[in-house]
């Protein structure tokens, strides 16, 4: 079953004064956190200890999708009202039905456990998935001119052992504005009735548990420190830069948790 | 306009608000039938080349054979009978190749499905009997070959696919209207294979990888060959979730973007 906004919204205008109570009944504000939880130290297919010191991101929009088929009455005119930009952009039901939005842009680094990114709004639904965007950050963002992040879309820093060897390494890696990651793993069946104090917690897993990957495999550290100093800035256009990014986009690394 | 679908026929939104807010339902009126011809095109990049302002490093691409199976064809979800092998490099004159005709309810335009998959029966159109039956004895659902040219370089290539897509809910412009004739025309874009993302709105059209794969330099590049070229430290080629890490799979998963309808109509693609 395809969903569609205007005929909703048509109805709504027919019915005139609907429900309201009904409404807030169907929905429920829950806070969205960082969870730190899955930041570890974890080591890379080619043997590389990492730890990081730092990495802040900037994101844009997080959606909440379910992959059942919900019957339009449910979705009605709550979701119409209250989940507009869902239809903005075609292809946008990639992943499932989109039935829950925390919109806006956040800038956060991923270590800072518990930081609330915002109340976001949930239907009624059986919870299966969730999506976000990437963006470059901003000074709009509430960050400093001078905040390294700014036109990036992440900020890393750490460190990366293998035997006696050990290397700093930073990089400022760019997304494409607006450039998706679709179908994080999220398992929820909201009730927004007994919801009152629930947090979703938005992880990044730096180690990939299902497929036994990091986000950081295939970079090759000590070959990336030229000079020896045993400090890398791992630039753009260079093959660790492209595979950071090319992982950094996979779905395999991120999750939504419930708190 | 947005459009909406109603007991399997699509009516513009305002005209169905308009219906809703009036309570007019006028159950005795019949809305009569429109004849809906369907055929499909490659457009001028299939049928002659894609210029090199096209792509982004300045190749030309010309296609000597585009064959395509194409099956499963509804409108609102009524059935053309058969399945077609169609050699969309055959010239059309512009106007498509048909594949048959539907008596369908008037009123509106009409939603359409279709599948490029393998076949195990096809009609040949624009090609022959010979070569439906290759397509359905090598399970393949798409054959393309032509030849890139630069600066004096040529690259040739051939290469075959087996994918199965369901192209649906295609937004059709055709309006149906009773007594009269209307076309909605399955349109292949085949200068999808040679986008340089998987995901991203705007890629580029780009040959200049698939020509770096020719290995043994000897002017053709295989699917071997491109299934030999690790993609994973490219600037471009992103495949955001999906697990692809090699030219030939890339290329293989654009081949699930080809489908559209009336030209640039877009289509949800399943498999």
């Amino acid at each position: 079953m395809t969903l569609r906004p205007l005929p909703i919204a048509a109805l709504a205008i027919t019915l005139g004064g609907c429900a309201f109570d009904s409404e807030l009944a169907d929905r429920a504000a829950v806070d969205v956190v960082v969870d730190s939880g899955a930041v570890v130290t974890t080591e890379t297919d080619l043997g590389y200890r990492l730890e990081l010191s730092r990495c802040r991101v900037a994101i844009d929009t997080i959606e909440f999708t379910t992959d059942g088929e919900m019957h339009a009455s449910l979705l009605g005119p709550a979701w119409d009202l209250l989940i507009p930009s869902a239809y903005a952009h075609p292809g946008h039901y990639a992943g499932g039905e989109v039935v829950g939005e925390l919109p806006g842009r956040y800038v956060f680094d991923w270590r800072d456990d518990g930081t609330v990114l915002g109340q976001a709004t949930l239907l009624r639904a059986e919870y299966s998935g969730a999506n976000f965007s990437f963006t470059r950050a901003r000074v709009e963002d509430g960050l400093a001119p001078d905040d390294p992040i700014l036109g990036h879309t992440f900020e890393i820093k750490g460190t990366a052992s293998l035997d006696d060897d050990r290397w700093e390494f930073s990089v400022l890696l760019d997304q494409d504005e607006g450039r998706r990651v679709v179908g994080l793993p999220l398992s929820l069946d909201l009730d927004p009735e007994s919801s009152d104090g629930m947090q979703l917690g938005l992880q990044l897993l730096v180690h990939d548990p299902f497929e036994e990957d990091t986000l950081f495999d295939g970079i090759d550290f000590a070959m990336l420190d030229d000079d020896g100093d045993h400090v890398i800035v791992i630039e753009p256009d260079t093959d660790a830069y492209n595979r950071l990014r090319r992982n950094a986009q996979a779905h395999d690394y991120y999750a939504v948790a419930e708190l | 306009m947005s459009n909406t679908k109603t007991a399997g026929r699509v009516l513009p939104v305002g005209a169905m608000g308009l219906a809703l807010l009036l309570g007019a339902c006028d159950a005795e009126s019949e809305p009569g039938e429109a004849t809906l011809r369907i055929t499909t095109y490659g457009e001028s990049y299939i049928e002659e080349r894609i210029p090199a302002d096209v792509l982004v490093d300045g190749w030309e691409l010309e296609l000597s054979r585009f064959l395509v199976a194409i099956r499963d064809i509804e409108v609102d979800g009524e059935p053309l009978p058969g399945s077609f092998v169609v050699d969309l490099r055959s010239p059309s004159m512009g106007e498509g190749h048909e594949l048959g005709e539907l008596l369908v309810p008037a009123g509106g335009s009409p939603l359409v499905d279709f599948r490029i998959g393998p076949v195990t029966e096809a009609e040949p159109v624009a090609t022959t009997q010979e070569v439906a039956l290759m397509m359905i004895n090598e399970g393949h659902s798409l054959v393309v070959e032509g030849q890139a040219r630069r600066d004096g370089q040529t690259i040739d290539f051939a290469w075959s696919f087996d994918n199965d897509t369901l192209y649906h809910g295609c937004q059709s412009t055709a309006e149906l209207v009773d007594g009269g004739e209307a076309e909605s025309q399955l349109t292949i874009h085949a200068d999808h294979l040679f986008y340089d993302d998987l995901d991203s709105p705007e890629p580029n059209v780009a040959f200049d990888l698939v020509a770096a794969a020719d290995g043994n330099a000897d002017g053709v590049v295989t699917m071997d060959e491109l299934a030999a070229v690790d993609i994973t430290g490219q600037s471009r080629y992103q495949v955001g979730s999906r697990d692809i890490g090699d030219l030939w799979g890339f290329i293989e998963a654009q081949t699930s973007t080809l489908g559209h309808i009336d030209g640039e109509g877009h289509c949800e693609a399943a498999p």
